[in-house]
């Protein structure tokens, strides 16, 4: 994970806040629910069904942001979790992004999050374990 | 029945589906041949209405034993139950209002999932199909509902490939009895937490 910490060099002070930006509700609830357990150093978990109104809320410097890759079922005209991401990265250059995604055919993801720089994890039953160690990454970095 | 008599719907379970769930034939049609087409058919009993209360238990006491008789060793039980909390009870540490928190979210994400779908069935509206049906593989795949993700994951690849929608409703009336009885167990599990 040495890789982590080149790439989530960052100087801003850590907030404590991580947001999740999951159109499936009860996804999102257990993925706060589970950080909150098992992570002292986040304070607080913003869940944000749509990704628009995340851009909205960059402003409060979240030291991670979890985004689903689909991210498109509740809005017809929602913008998708990559285009969120593009977005993000427009924004804040230096955020610490993951993207969770169920698809089956992973090279279509793992390709484009590459180009944005963001951590990949697959949602299946090891999902949480794997976004609690890159969680342990980005919050070791001082 | 309305849209799809017993005949057809046996055809399914059996030649679709490839289910060998039990099935005891009702009619009030009383026929000479009924019983011996119903049999042909693959339902594995038949009785005419009125139907005697006796003669029914009697019919499933014989199928269900008989089921689990078979499948003893070899195949899944009759009662095999549909959900699994290990997961979500291990990522919060037992802690029991979150449990019953997180059944809830489920309990109310899964209803809106499934609503979402037959709506989008309906319409005939096969991206939407596609895409609420991948949402819903990550609501299941949390109550370890792996049967549920099984059928969710084959209507994702109908609606994208074949866009057989008739297919796609067998599917999901597949989907829909699994959902009820997952609420049922899972509400038996939310009452050891609160």
């Amino acid at each position: 994970m040495g890789f982590l910490k080149n790439l989530f060099k960052s100087k801003s002070p850590r907030t404590g806040l991580v947001f999740i930006v999951e159109d499936n509700a009860a996804y999102a609830k257990m993925l706060q629910a589970y950080l909150k357990t098992n992570f002292s150093s986040i304070k607080e978990i913003q869940l944000f069904p749509v990704g628009e109104t995340c851009l909205l809320n960059l402003h409060k410097n979240p030291d991670a942001i979890i985004v689903d890759y689909f991210l498109d079922t509740k809005y017809a005209d929602a913008e998708t979790g990559l285009e969120i991401v593009k977005r993000i990265r427009v924004e804040k250059p230096e955020m610490n992004i993951i993207v969770l995604s169920a698809q089956k055919e992973i090279g279509v993801v793992m390709d484009s999050v590459k180009k944005y720089n963001c951590s990949y994890v697959k949602k299946d039953e090891t999902a949480f374990e794997r976004v609690n160690e890159i969680m342990k990454d980005i919050f070791s970095i001082e | 029945m309305p849209e799809m008599n017993g005949y057809e719907t046996v055809d399914m379970i059996r030649n679709i589906l490839g289910s060998d769930v039990p099935i005891i034939a009702m009619t009030a049609h009383a026929m000479a041949g009924e019983k011996e087409k119903c049999l042909r058919l693959g339902m594995n009993a038949y009785m005419s209405k009125p139907i005697s209360e006796e003669l029914l238990f009697e019919n499933m006491f014989n199928l269900l034993t008989r089921e689990s008789h078979e499948n003893a060793g070899t195949k899944q039980a009759v009662t095999k139950k549909i959900i699994n909390l290990d997961f979500l009870i291990k990522s919060v540490n037992n802690e029991k209002d979150i449990i019953v928190e997180l059944i809830d979210a489920y309990l109310q994400q899964i209803k809106e999932d499934t609503t979402e779908i037959n709506n989008a069935i309906i319409g005939k509206d096969y991206d939407t199909i596609k895409k609420i049906a991948h949402r819903t593989k990550s609501t299941v795949s949390l109550m370890g509902g792996a049967e549920m993700l099984k059928i969710l994951e084959e209507i994702e690849a109908e609606a994208i490939s074949t866009k057989n929608v008739e297919k796609i409703k067998t599917l999901y009336a597949f989907l829909k009895d699994l959902e009820k009885r997952s609420t049922i167990e899972i509400q038996i599990e939310r009452s050891k937490y609160s």
